[in-house]
């Protein structure tokens, strides 16, 4: 296998600069960000839950 | 205001009514407050209760008072806005330690306080799940935390073999791969 020093380099420069980036937010701004994460997954469960059912009702015999 | 608003301003508020001693904020909530944000649906408060008149530490006058400052109750959590916030006591002398070193930090102009750094870490390495070493690794990979005093911690908490299997992972993951 071989190694693509440039490659590597440019990940860990993108690496750290994000890092970078998230750090710098302050606290109530990395708050929020949790709480779009939280909305968006309570978003995407009710989805899965609303498919679920629409699923078991569609099956034979429901 | 938001739920993180409203459940800081009561915990303060239990505080000043002496309802508990102090408090400080753990867990991932915590942690943001020093790393990048991380995923939770949780806020860990780790409280003092005053000192108790008996051995049992009863944690309803706790969850009244946060009741009758908006917060709603829900199985082991208070709810305020979306945000549960569970209440732990110093079960542990590092816990305590934790609780009363914590440092005195502003959530947009409201006082509150977090663990420090250290303290996290080595209640991770106590508890010892796979997220718990995730975020002692994300500490130590962001020099974070001051490694002679996490070293302190862990030699007088008996954590020095947990401390070294994290620190060995951390340096193992930042060695560079072989040219084959």
């Amino acid at each position: 296998m071989t190694i693509d020093e440039e490659k590597i380099a440019f990940n860990a420069r993108a690496k750290a600069s994000m890092l970078q980036f998230l750090k710098s937010k302050s606290w109530p701004e990395k708050i929020a960000s949790i709480e779009r994460m939280n909305a968006a997954a309570q978003k995407a469960r009710e989805a899965m839950k609303r498919a679920r059912r629409k699923e078991t009702a569609s099956m034979p015999g429901q | 205001m938001s739920g993180m608003h409203a459940a800081l301003r009561a915990l303060n508020r239990l505080v000043i009514d002496g309802v508990i001693e102090n408090y400080a904020i753990g867990g991932a909530i915590g942690a943001s407050f020093y790393l990048p944000a991380m995923q939770t649906e949780d806020i860990d408060v780790f409280v003092f209760m005053p000192t108790p008149t008996s051995l049992l530490v009863s944690l309803s006058g706790v969850y009244e008072s946060l009741k009758s400052l908006g917060g709603i109750v829900d199985r082991e959590y208070v709810r305020f806005g979306d945000w549960p916030v569970q209440i732990l006591t110093d079960a542990t002398p590092l816990i305590a330690e934790a609780i009363r070193e914590a440092i005195s930090v502003d959530f947009d102009e409201i006082p509150t306080r977090v663990f420090r750094p250290e303290h996290m870490c080595a209640i991770a390495l106590q508890t010892g799940r796979a997220k718990d070493y995730a975020r002692i690794t994300m500490f130590l990979e962001q020099n974070e935390v001051d490694p002679g005093l996490l070293s302190d911690l862990a030699t007088r908490y008996g954590l020095s073999r947990q401390l070294k299997r994290a620190t060995d992972a951390v340096e193992g993951s930042n060695e560079r791969p072989e040219q084959p």
